[in-house]
């Protein structure tokens, strides 16, 4: 299961953004716990400099940040993200970043190895309704032939179906 | 695209590419191999300390060259979009711009579709399909291409279900 926590952060001249913690099966209630723990260390700082509040981080909570509880399993990490992405609610983005580019190729992510052979066809049919022209595919079998199998099989059921 | 971030090293990656080869498939003509330096990602996603890893840098450049020519593309987990963490992506995209490879975000394309419309050789953004349930306005996807949005911000906005708001 996916899920995600959002931050929504709201300063007081109205500038508003957003940050996300892929939540993946962990604890909802521990990371809770946690972003309250950083609220008080984060309150207070430019919100784009959030690379300054880890050393903080690290001496305020540190249990959370050293000891890793099992709770959150591998993605302890995470909840440094949390506010990262929020960007004031102005101009677009591409327009903050000086984009010249009006659009850019995309490819479908998945196919990961844990997937049997028809549900990744199913996911690259998926794709190719969808207008994408490329695919991801994970590689790395035991087996190496497994591998080229996989490949084989979605190269091909591309061609028909997009040809 | 093939991803080879579930295990397989330089050596698996050779390997493969040759039994490609071999059915007919080849696997690196034309086609990026994600997480090829998988080092410089991983010390991108921790910050601060990736300057010091140039050297893996170079070696997995060169090592990824002799396998893809200059078909592979330098790929990167971006974990946050602080102006840091921008710059770190802008040099990336300097360093592979030198060695003439085109970049690969390997993020969400919500975020990623603008940023990379700012630099040349951007090879394509990732779309991870699922994520369009949970905002409000997905990317535009046409014909094998991700258009940024002209909205405010990012451009989209989280829907959200059960939420508790804090006062500061």
């Amino acid at each position: 299961m996916i899920r995600f926590l959002v931050a929504r952060l709201k300063l007081a001249d109205g500038t508003e953004g957003e940050g996300y913690l892929l939540a993946f099966h962990f604890s909802t209630e521990a990371i809770r716990g946690a972003l309250a723990d950083v609220r008080a260390l984060a309150m207070g700082r430019e919100a784009d400099a959030t690379r300054g509040i880890r050393p903080c981080l690290r001496r305020g909570v540190r249990v959370f940040w050293q000891h890793r509880p099992a709770a959150l399993g591998p993605g302890h990490r995470q909840p440094r993200d949390v506010g990262c992405t929020g960007a004031p609610v102005r101009p677009p983005r591409l327009a903050v970043a000086g984009g010249k580019a009006q659009r850019v190729p995309t490819y479908g992510s998945g196919g990961w190895l844990s997937i049997p052979s028809m549900k990744l066809l199913a996911e690259a049919s998926g794709y190719v309704r969808r207008g994408f022209t490329a695919v991801k595919l994970k590689v790395g079998s035991a087996d190496l032939e497994r591998d080229v199998e996989r490949i084989t099989k979605v190269r091909d059921a591309w061609a028909q179906r997009s040809g | 695209m093939i991803d080879a971030n579930q295990g397989l090293d330089y050596a698996g990656a050779l390997a493969l590419a040759k039994a490609g080869r071999a059915t007919g498939h080849p696997l690196v003509r034309g086609t990026p191999l994600a997480h090829g330096l998988r080092r410089v990602c991983r010390a991108q996603a921790k910050g601060g300390h990736w300057r010091s890893r140039w050297a893996s840098a170079e070696y997995d450049l060169v090592a990824l060259r002799e396998l893809a020519g200059r078909k592979a593309s330098i790929s990167g987990n971006r974990t946050s979009c602080d102006s840091a963490a921008w710059k770190a992506g802008l040099d990336s995209a300097a360093l592979a711009r030198e060695h003439g490879l085109p970049v690969l975000p390997h993020f969400y394309k919500e975020y990623d579709t603008a940023l990379a419309c700012t630099i040349p050789d951007a090879y394509g953004v990732e779309s991870f399909d699922w994520v369009d349930g949970l905002i409000d306005r997905p990317v535009r996807i046409e014909n094998g291409h991700a258009y940024p949005s002209d909205a405010p911000g990012w451009g989209f906005r989280s829907r959200t279900t059960n939420s508790s708001t804090w006062r500061c």
